[in-house]
């Protein structure tokens, strides 16, 4: 029993997620917090320049309940204004810094950033796209800063002793947007108590140390990154952002996991099977992995097993839990699967937490075999989206409890028993770990003036667990790719359809509703066909 | 002769991908990650569809920015595939 011991230090705090650098860089100034391809920062200065953020956030009125907008690529730069954001008070909204202007600008407009953090060539996209977009802030890079906007040596001016702000674990430390189904996405509102729940509890059930190098490979906008950053901090150990061309290619990626001595990795599970498809492993060991750590969507069963032969020393963890939640539940993953095998379990809840199956009426179920949908409780659960009441009230029954729409079967007769996911209560998605809410590619699509119908359905695929196809009716001469090109300028990369067909009507089941089913059978069938 | 042929068919592949109108505009020396144009996901599609049109298998260690980096490195590699095997 490790239970005396759990959480350790963390039980007394800190209570603020920025606090973990400051402890770690009270306990380990020199030590290299972060490393950014060839540029790296000491715990020492990067707490140094959180600071400096945090002044000049101040200075441009930024204040405690704020949002700051980050909108750029990951830099260490980027990480200081991420902490330095949190420290002035605020909450930081990691903007992809690939999304289409129109989406930037969205998610910037729906929280009223009061400043963002970015580059002068995107600031003037946003700007094109919505002013109130990018109202002020700090620039990154090149350049000189508009209008509003300091440059990033200006920051380096400012000064250490940011003022003191009454910051509590209740407020917001950042705002994640996920896929919404009616079209708008959804700002996942999570205060530092939340945060730190999850790490603490990360901390100590993954024995994550000092000695230990991360890897930062999921965006800045996607929850798992919180591990990345915020659990290498408590740790006081080191985390490596992995350079975009080397996520690319994974013969490169593997070369770089061997070459930072890589000893933590989390990931969703595709980049992992490209990395055991393509990496080359077996004349590259990936022999400083101690954990391997993936989430997101279920991972295909060959590639989980390849990898486990392949990288025998590591451990290896599930780890499931949509946003709203942080990672809840998890299972180690202690034997490699058999190619028949079911897909693995998401394990059981962690410590901390609670998870209930509940059926359609909302009555408990327990006992193996049960179905029905997880419910999440704990100080875990995000405080709500931003701004939506509704989606809130619908999501969020009361303030510690989420409904996570994901359909889980119950496999044994444990108090706290592992659970199998099934699938999906509505028309969300997974594609390489990120959810879509079919019915925003849908909401991208009505917007072109041409389309009177359509329907999107995935089009599963083992290498990146769906890819989209949508169905179209148009009135008008509209042909696929330019409904393509529509969704480009509304929608990130990973949420456009693969393939759009045009088609003179769509089938409805007898009560009425599109077929959905049928269309993904369609779907596939024309997938099998050589074009 | 030997040398337009396979540029023009990989940036079909492309054309495949990305949409026809983005694959038509996109120079034979440029760098289709660096600029945004693909992404990891649509190097999966990519690897799938070369493989499929020219019949070929991409091996591990040929999966690198030399090869891939722009339309013309990626003709050049199938062109090398090609003679090495036909």
């Amino acid at each position: 029993m490790k239970a005396l011991s759990r959480g350790g230090a963390w039980q007394s705090g800190p209570f603020l997620v920025d606090q973990l650098l400051r402890y770690a860089a009270e306990r380990s100034p020199d030590r290299v917090a972060l490393r950014v391809g060839r540029e790296s920062i000491t715990y020492c200065e990067l707490d140094a320049a959180a600071d400096r953020v945090a002044s000049a956030l101040a200075e441009q009125g930024v204040g405690i309940g704020d949002r700051v907008g980050l909108h750029l690529e990951k830099s260490v730069a980027g990480v200081a204004a991420l902490y330095g954001t949190m420290r002035a008070g605020a909450a930081y909204v990691p903007i992809d810094p690939a999304a289409p202007p129109l989406r930037a600008a969205f998610l910037a407009t729906d929280c009223s950033v009061r400043a963002l953090v970015s580059d002068p060539e995107r600031i003037a996209m946003l700007r094109d796209a919505d002013a109130a977009a990018a109202p002020r802030g700090i620039t990154v890079g090149p350049g000189d800063p508009p209008v509003g906007f300091i440059g990033w040596e200006e920051v380096n001016a400012a000064s250490v002793n940011p003022p003191r702000v009454p910051v509590s674990d209740a407020d917001l430390a950042y705002i994640l947007y996920t896929s919404g189904s009616t079209g708008r996405p959804k700002g996942v509102a999570i205060t530092h108590r939340n945060s730190l729940t999850f790490i603490r509890w990360a901390l100590h059930e993954l024995e994550l140390r000092d000695g230990d190098v991360f890897s930062n490979h999921a965006p800045f906008h996607f929850d798992l990154s919180t591990l990345d950053l915020f659990g290498s901090a408590g740790a006081v150990a080191t985390v490596s952002i992995v350079p975009h061309d080397v996520a690319m290619f994974p013969v490169l990626l593997a070369d770089w996991i061997r070459s930072e001595r890589i000893t933590v990795w989390y990931s969703v599970p595709s980049a992992l099977s490209m990395l055991v498809r393509y990496g080359g492993l077996e004349t590259r060991a990936l022999d400083s992995l101690r954990l391997v750590l993936f989430a997101g969507e279920v991972f295909p069963t060959r590639y989980l097993s390849r990898l486990m032969h392949l990288v025998p020393q590591a451990r290896f963890f599930n780890l499931y839990g949509p946003t709203e939640t942080n990672v809840c539940t998890f299972e180690e993953v202690t034997r490699a699967p058999e190619q028949d095998d079911p897909p693995i379990s998401i394990g059981r809840a962690c410590e901390n937490y609670r998870c209930v199956v509940t059926d359609e009426e909302g009555t408990v179920m327990t006992g193996a075999g049960s179905k029905g949908e997880l419910i999440v409780k704990g100080s875990c659960v995000a405080r709500g989206y931003w701004g939506d009441p509704g989606k809130t009230a619908a999501g969020f029954p009361d303030a510690f409890t989420y409904r996570t729409g994901d359909l889980v079967e119950i496999l044994d007769d444990s108090s706290v028993p592992r659970y199998r996911f099934i699938g999906r209560r509505d028309n969300m998605i997974k594609t390489r770990g990120y959810r879509v809410e079919l019915g925003e590619v849908e909401a991208a699509l009505y917007t072109h003036p041409a389309v009177s119908e359509c329907v999107a359905v995935p089009l599963p695929d083992e290498l990146m667990g769906n890819r989209i196809v949508a169905f179209c009716t148009v009135s008008g001469g509209a042909d696929a790719e330019e409904l393509i090109r529509a969704c480009r300028e509304r929608l990130p990369a990973y949420m456009v359809p693969a393939q759009i067909f045009v088609v003179v009507s769509l089938p409805k089941t007898p009560n009425n509703k599109y077929d959905r089913a049928a269309l993904a059978k369609q779907a596939a069938k024309t997938a099998n066909q050589p074009s | 002769m030997s040398d337009r042929v396979p540029t023009r068919e990989v940036r079909d592949v492309l054309a495949a991908i990305i949409g026809g109108d983005a694959a038509s505009s996109v120079d034979e020396n440029d760098l289709l990650f660096e600029q945004g144009l693909i992404d990891s996901l649509h190097l999966i599609e990519l690897i799938d569809l070369l493989q499929e049109r020219f019949g070929m298998e991409v091996e591990s260690d040929e999966l690198s920015p030399e090869n891939f980096e722009s339309l013309r490195a990626m003709a050049g590699y199938v062109r090398r595939k090609r003679g090495s095997h036909i």
